[in-house]
């Protein structure tokens, strides 16, 4: 069985260390918060901060998820969010959204 | 060592595990991560670097004590921002623990793993980040040296030479007229002097409304060049006028003593003349092997990592990431990825993957505003720009966008000070 299962674990691990040096989409809770840190370029890093970029921190899952997909359609008004909406996938999306929508206070 | 080896050796590591490899060194002493330069990207990884892993230790050279942001630098030649308000100090990277050296980085040894100073004994590292900016290539265009600036300022490395930029705007005599000389690409904000054009006719049309200001390209297209062009006709009329290459524009010499500047096509007399000259990586990267021909820094995407070099990284205007503009926005994002990057392979982790954003903001006139956006996702090769995503802002846009992308660009800048310096 130990046999068996080293050379397995093996070619999974690196499959996987070989697929996210490629770009893919990945799916841990470390790059779920470096997709989420994409976003602190403009809006605040932690919750509460004034100013007049909306505070992510106080969105729930489901409106982080609809305004950015209407980003993405051109369904909601925006200056700049429309074009960068549209860089994500539908699973970045929802990552994104359960993020900032679960975060604890 | 080839990309594959590193791929198969970044996996190999990731297999034995965090638990069996912590962020030390051989010795069991304490991880040391080194970065050269204070800038947006060198303070911003380090801060980033100290809360992803505070059992790194982390060490900053910066010779200067404060530093003076190059973005907004433009509302100072206005007279609406003072230099001041441009500056910030590293006394809050220090008391969350970062180690400041408040001296010049002169060389690097990759083989030994250590910088050596200009005042104290050489800093060893486990591995270094550089962040050294942009250098101005002095031999690049014929009549412009360190002097020359003295008299034809570049400003484009904020500071004393913003302030005489500025002073020089104030005489300039009752139409007078204000050359701006843009190099090719890359050099550092590709938008940056043509919101410059834009502020200084945002100026002038108050204080000097008959004067005229010249844009003498050594490219045929800019960023958000359709945005600028339109906003210039409606706001400056024809105060500003923009000369490609391929009409001859491109400026080949200058002489600082007549302030005359030479194109493939004519001698152009300037009453004020900012010429903005070809650039390249700080110095400190072409001495520690980083930099190759092009005098930028060829990087591994995902990381950051050197491609010359083992153990170093180069974040900022210095690192070719490829489709990423060099700008503050970018240097902010690629810190914040490589803090994470270098934390995990210290730690024998495998890289983590993810997209960046980057957007752009400049002014057309203090309320008035336009930006460039785009979502970039790592290659093994390359930083490539996501299809269908990006772009400028609509060429049929309202005027009440504009002023809030002018609300916006100002809200960024604040937010990232704030982030990396506050």
């Amino acid at each position: 069985m130990t046999t068996l299962t080293w050379p397995l674990m093996l070619t999974c691990t690196l499959w996987t260390a070989w697929a996210a040096a490629d770009g893919k989409e990945a799916d841990s809770a470390i790059e779920t918060s470096l997709l989420a840190g994409s976003c602190y370029g403009c809006h605040a890093a932690t919750r509460g901060q004034q100013g007049v970029m909306p505070d992510l921190w106080q969105l729930s899952v489901e409106q982080v998820s609809a305004r950015l997909t209407d980003y993405q359609r051109g369904d909601r008004e925006a200056t700049v969010m429309s074009r960068i909406a549209s860089g994500y996938s539908e699973r970045e999306i929802e990552r994104l959204a359960n993020y900032f929508g679960r975060a604890t206070p | 060592m080839n990309t594959t080896r590193r791929r198969w050796l970044a996996g190999a590591a990731a297999l034995t595990g965090s638990a069996l490899l912590p962020a030390c060194t051989a010795s069991g002493a304490k991880s040391r991560v080194v970065i050269i330069g204070g800038g947006f990207a060198g303070a911003s990884c380090a801060r980033a670097l100290r809360s992803a892993a505070p059992e790194i230790m982390v060490t900053l050279i910066e010779p200067k004590t404060t530093y003076t942001a190059c973005p907004f630098s433009n509302l100072v030649l206005t007279g609406e921002r003072k230099l001041t308000e441009q500056q910030f100090t590293y006394d809050a990277l220090q008391s969350l623990g970062i180690e400041l050296i408040p001296t010049e980085a002169l060389d690097v040894d990759p083989a030994k793993r250590s910088v050596r100073i200009a005042a104290g004994q050489p800093i060893p590292y486990d591995r270094l980040i550089m962040a050294p900016g942009i250098a101005i290539d002095w031999d690049a265009l014929p009549g412009y040296n360190e002097n020359a600036a003295g008299s034809m300022p570049h400003a484009w490395q904020a500071g004393p030479q913003t302030t005489l930029l500025r002073d020089q705007l104030r005489s300039l005599p009752d139409g007078g007229l204000v050359v701006l000389a843009v190099p090719e690409s890359p050099y550092r904000c590709p938008p940056g002097p043509y919101e410059r054009a834009s502020l200084i006719a945002s100026y002038l049309k108050r204080v000097n409304p008959r004067a005229k200001i010249l844009i003498l390209d050594a490219k045929d297209n800019f960023s958000k060049k359709p945005l600028f062009l339109q906003a210039w006709s409606d706001m400056y009329g024809d105060m500003i006028e923009w000369q490609g290459t391929s009409e001859g524009a491109r400026v080949v010499s200058v002489d600082a003593s007549t302030r005359q500047l030479r194109t493939d096509f004519e001698t152009v007399n300037a009453d004020v003349a900012n010429v903005i000259p070809p650039q390249r990586a700080g110095l400190i990267a072409a001495r520690a092997g980083v930099a190759d021909k092009s005098g930028w820094c060829p990087i591994q995407p995902a990381t950051f990592e050197s491609r010359l070099q083992p153990d170093i990284h180069i974040i900022g205007d210095a690192a070719i990431a490829n489709a990423m503009p060099k700008s503050a926005f970018a240097a902010n994002a690629q810190a914040r990825l490589c803090a994470v990057q270098v934390a995990r392979l210290l730690r024998g982790e495998s890289p983590a993957a993810t997209k960046l954003i980057n957007t752009c903001y400049s002014l057309i006139s203090a309320d008035y505003g336009i930006s460039v956006a785009g979502v970039y996702r790592p290659t093994p090769d390359v930083w490539f720009e996501v299809e269908g995503a990006g772009g400028i802002s609509d060429l049929d846009a309202p005027i009440e966008t504009r002023r809030l992308e002018a609300v916006y660009a100002r809200q960024w800048f604040s937010n990232l000070t704030t982030q990396v310096f506050g």
